[in-house]
């Protein structure tokens, strides 16, 4: 778990957070979501001690961070910064196995884990003798991910991870790191001004307004009325639609119901799609069901415009 | 790091070459330079090339080696907190420092540790200290921040920064500050002669009174070589060290 209770940064004359406090559970994946210079990298560079705090205080699994070795902290922490920030001089393979590294795995550890790594951040692997001046912006970023993962942190910080990797590749990055944080229950603080990116992988979002918090809930949560002015304005009106893409037309399919009499008008859609693919194709068809396929295109089943309407928003509207 | 072309290659091995030919065979050229020039005296003519050029480069190497580990070791120094405040101080000295003319800090130390080897080595370890000095503290300026942080946020300490982000990363920049250290002290060593250190300089200042034409280019020659052969050498150095990104 990770604590920050009543902290303020001052840089110099700058009030970068002002009495800001926040709790992110075990295994959550928190996002930090705000527009630029509202103090989110602060808030990461805290946790990392690589800034100290004007006042306030930190604490990481119930223990204030000045208790810890700075050192072991560090490597206990997996970050990508914001600038991505790979020495030069080391190729693709050397800026992975920084950690692991210091940490003195074995070579074979060592190399199973980079083969591992580039697999998952979608990177050929002989990119490893690459230095990182011959990668696009957004392979650099996905090199940033994988070196924050190498050695298996059990807390993560990541600052606009990935802000420069083209949205195809985004949103596999996404899915992908949806699935091993749900899967291994890393401690995530995931820094975003992107409202999607923060539906699509947040446990809990933390809105902010500048140096303090201005509102705090699940994905859901925020689709009630009930929050100022200010975060409504940041999130967009547009929020409840971009709230689909956090579903997956599989999640409120069922089965048994395949509708007949030709209520079905012979449009498909996969049922790893996003509900608001579905809720497009939809629009554009003009029509209001669709029938749900699997990855050997067998029909599974069906879902209606109702369904959505039933099911996705059933627990925000009271 | 880069591929180097093979023609630097070439041009510093040719360089070398004339430079040992120069002073092995000198009678070579001399043949040559007799058609262009007069000649004069003969009996000074004798003195071995080999055993100057090796007082020569004896001296440099000294001289040089004293130079860069100290102020390599005041660069690394720096980039610990209680040495930081001294960092602008001595960025500002080492180019003060450059400025004032060897000749002068030649005179002015003949007053105190009078004629010969002691102060040409000291000015000529004063030379070299400055350049050296000065660029390694520049190469670790100019190592973007975010690269520093991130070392910091990987839980690298101190030691394992300077040792393997901040050497590698300023190293180019370092063999320029040595290469231009080496470049002067192979002709502050040859001004050295005007206050009695033997060295090519020596031929140049005896051609010089005896109006010995050969005897000037019996030392300018080979010293000019040399000069060249090292610059060319380092320069090969930097580009094998320096990253493309940077470069390009
Ligand atoms: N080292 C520093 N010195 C002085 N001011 C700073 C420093 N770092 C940040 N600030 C200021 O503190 C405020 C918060 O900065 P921070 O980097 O935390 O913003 P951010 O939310 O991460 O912004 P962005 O989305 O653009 O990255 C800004 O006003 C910034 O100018
Ligand atoms: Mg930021």
């Amino acid at each position: 778990m990770i604590e920050l209770k009543n902290v303020t940064k001052k840089y110099n004359d700058i009030t970068a957070l002002k009495n800001f406090s926040l709790q992110i559970p075990e295994g959550i994946l928190q996002v930090l979501l705000g527009p630029s210079g509202c103090g989110k990298s602060t808030v990461i560079k805290l946790i990392n001690h690589l800034i100290e705090p004007t006042s306030g205080e930190i604490y990481i699994n119930n223990k204030n961070i000045n208790e810890f070795n700075l050192i072991n902290l560090r490597r206990g922490i997996g970050y990508v910064i914001q600038s991505i920030g790979l020495f030069p001089h080391y190729n693709v393979y050397e800026n992975i196995v920084i950690v692991p590294r210091l940490l003195k795995w074995t070579k074979n550890d060592i190399d199973r884990r980079v083969d591992y790594l580039l697999d998952l951040v979608g990177l050929n692997r002989n990119y490893k003798k690459k230095y990182p001046f011959e990668l696009s912006g957004g392979e650099g970023q996905r090199v940033g991910v994988a070196r924050a993962l190498a050695a298996d942190p059990p807390i993560l910080l990541m600052d606009e991870p990935f802000g420069s990797v083209d949205p195809l590749n985004r949103e596999r990055l996404q899915k992908e790191f949806y699935r091993i944080q749900r899967e291994l229950k890393k401690t995530v603080l995931f820094v975003t001004h992107d409202v999607e990116e923060a539906i699509r992988l947040a446990d809990n979002i933390a809105v902010m307004k500048p140096g303090q918090l201005a509102s705090l809930g699940s994905p859901w949560d925020f689709v009630t009325d009930d929050k100022e002015d200010y975060v409504k304005e940041f999130l967009g009106s547009e929020y409840t639609l971009k709230l689909l893409t956090r579903f997956m037309v599989q999640d409120i399919l069922v089965q048994e119901k395949i509708k007949s009499k030709g209520y079905i008008h012979g449009f498909q859609v996969k049922k790893e799609n996003t509900l608001s693919s579905a809720l497009s194709l939809m629009i554009s068809k003009g029509i209001d069901s669709l029938e749900v396929i699997d990855e050997q295109e067998k029909i599974v089943g069906s879902i209606t415009f109702e369904d959505i309407l039933k099911n996705v928003f059933r627990d925000t509207r009271k | 790091m880069k591929k180097i072309k093979q023609p630097f290659f070439i041009v510093t091995a040719l360089l070398f070459a004339f430079f040992l030919i120069s002073i092995l065979r000198f009678d070579i050229i001399e043949n040559v330079l007799v058609l262009l020039v007069k000649p004069k005296s003969f009996f000074l003519a004798r003195v071995s090339l080999v055993e100057i050029a090796k007082q020569h480069i004896f001296i440099v190497i000294i001289s040089s080696s004293l130079s860069i580990i100290i102020a390599l070791t005041i660069a690394i120094l720096t980039r610990f907190p209680f040495m930081s405040d001294f960092e602008e101080f001595l960025l500002g000295l080492a180019t003060f420092g450059q400025t004032i003319p060897t000749v002068a800090i030649l005179a002015l130390l003949v007053p105190f540790l009078g004629y010969g080897f002691k102060p040409a080595l000291f000015a000529l370890f004063v030379y070299g200290f400055l350049p050296v000095l000065r660029n390694t503290i520049e190469g670790f300026n100019t190592i973007p921040e975010e690269i520093r942080e991130s070392a910091r946020a990987m839980g690298m300490n101190r030691f394992q920064i300077i040792t393997r982000v901040e050497l590698p990363l300023a190293l180019p920049a370092i063999l320029a500050g040595i290469r231009i250290s080496l470049i002067l002290n192979i002709s502050v060593a040859t001004i050295g002669a005007t206050v009695g250190l033997s060295g090519f300089g020596t031929l140049i200042v005896n051609g010089i009174r005896g109006d010995d034409t050969i005897m000037i280019l019996k030392g300018a020659i080979p010293v000019s070589l040399l000069a060249l052969a090292v610059e060319s050498l380092f320069i090969i150095l930097e580009k094998r060290f320096r990253l493309s990104a940077i470069s390009e």
